[in-house]
């Protein structure tokens, strides 16, 4: 049995502002991935900490981390940018990480 | 690769064999992400420090996979455990191999783990403290 799969892998990490987690999910469920993990950040950029009425709002962020097909990357990461890039109101930046092994991933391999 | 260590006398002038220091600095470590159901955490961190993984870190998170549907309808159990870990390298297989098999991760909805490549650390005694070299040297 193969211990890992037979696919190379990317990690796609999206860091939005809180609350648009699910648009970046459904976007990249569409374009091919099967999900993702989602957890909170705060981001300490120099455009974060604004202030509102003299309150300063918490920058909340939420991350998504989504395992994909080397193949699909662009595909994926397309459709992401759509729905909540940089120019969305959900402000999401999205890195590309190598990944050297993965296991777990079922669906692709029962699939093919 | 170019070797930092090459030509420079140890700091406290013990004499230890230049390999030996170098194999030391130079090796490579590797980030190991775990994502599993939340409460299986512990248990996974428990599993990893067994394999003398000594650096863990967890934090929770949400998981978003499976059918759309069945994710509206609520019946999904979503919430799960990160755990980032630091292997060295030439580990790293093996130590995923372990977490496969003892958690069953090969069957569906159990859990991923993955490896990352990392390319840098801030400096050898980082190196040494989050690879867990201190404590594996006899």
């Amino acid at each position: 049995m193969a211990n890992t799969s037979n696919f190379e892998f990317s990690l796609i990490l999206t860091i939005v502002n809180r609350g648009f987690a699910d648009v970046v999910v459904d976007a990249a469920r569409e374009a091919g991935a099967r999900g993702g993990t989602v957890f909170y950040a705060r981001g300490t950029g120099i455009h974060e900490v604004e202030k509102f009425f003299a309150v300063s709002i918490q920058p909340e962020k939420e991350v998504v981390m989504t395992l994909v097909r080397k193949e699909e990357v662009q595909k994926i990461i397309h459709g992401i940018v759509k729905a909540a890039g940089l120019n969305t109101e959900g402000r999401g930046l999205s890195i590309v990480l190598p990944v050297s092994e993965a296991v777990g991933i079922s669906d692709y391999s029962v699939e093919e | 690769m170019n070797n930092p260590t090459s030509g420079t006398p140890a700091p406290d002038g013990t004499a230890k064999p230049l390999q030996e220091r170098c194999d030391n600095l130079m090796k490579r470590i590797d980030l190991l992400i775990t994502i599993v159901d939340r409460g299986k955490g512990d248990k996974i961190v428990q599993a990893l420090r067994d394999s003398r993984v000594t650096y863990n870190l967890s934090s929770v998170g949400y998981g978003a996979s499976g059918l759309a549907l069945v994710d509206m309808l609520g019946l999904t159990s979503t919430e799960k455990d990160i755990i980032i870990s630091v292997v060295p390298e030439e580990r790293a297989s093996e130590i995923l191999n372990i977490l496969l098999y003892k958690f069953d991760l090969d069957k569906p909805d159990k859990g991923i783990a993955f490896i990352l490549p990392i390319s840098g650390v801030s400096g050898p005694i980082a190196l040494k403290y989050i690879s867990g070299l201190q404590q594996a040297r006899p």
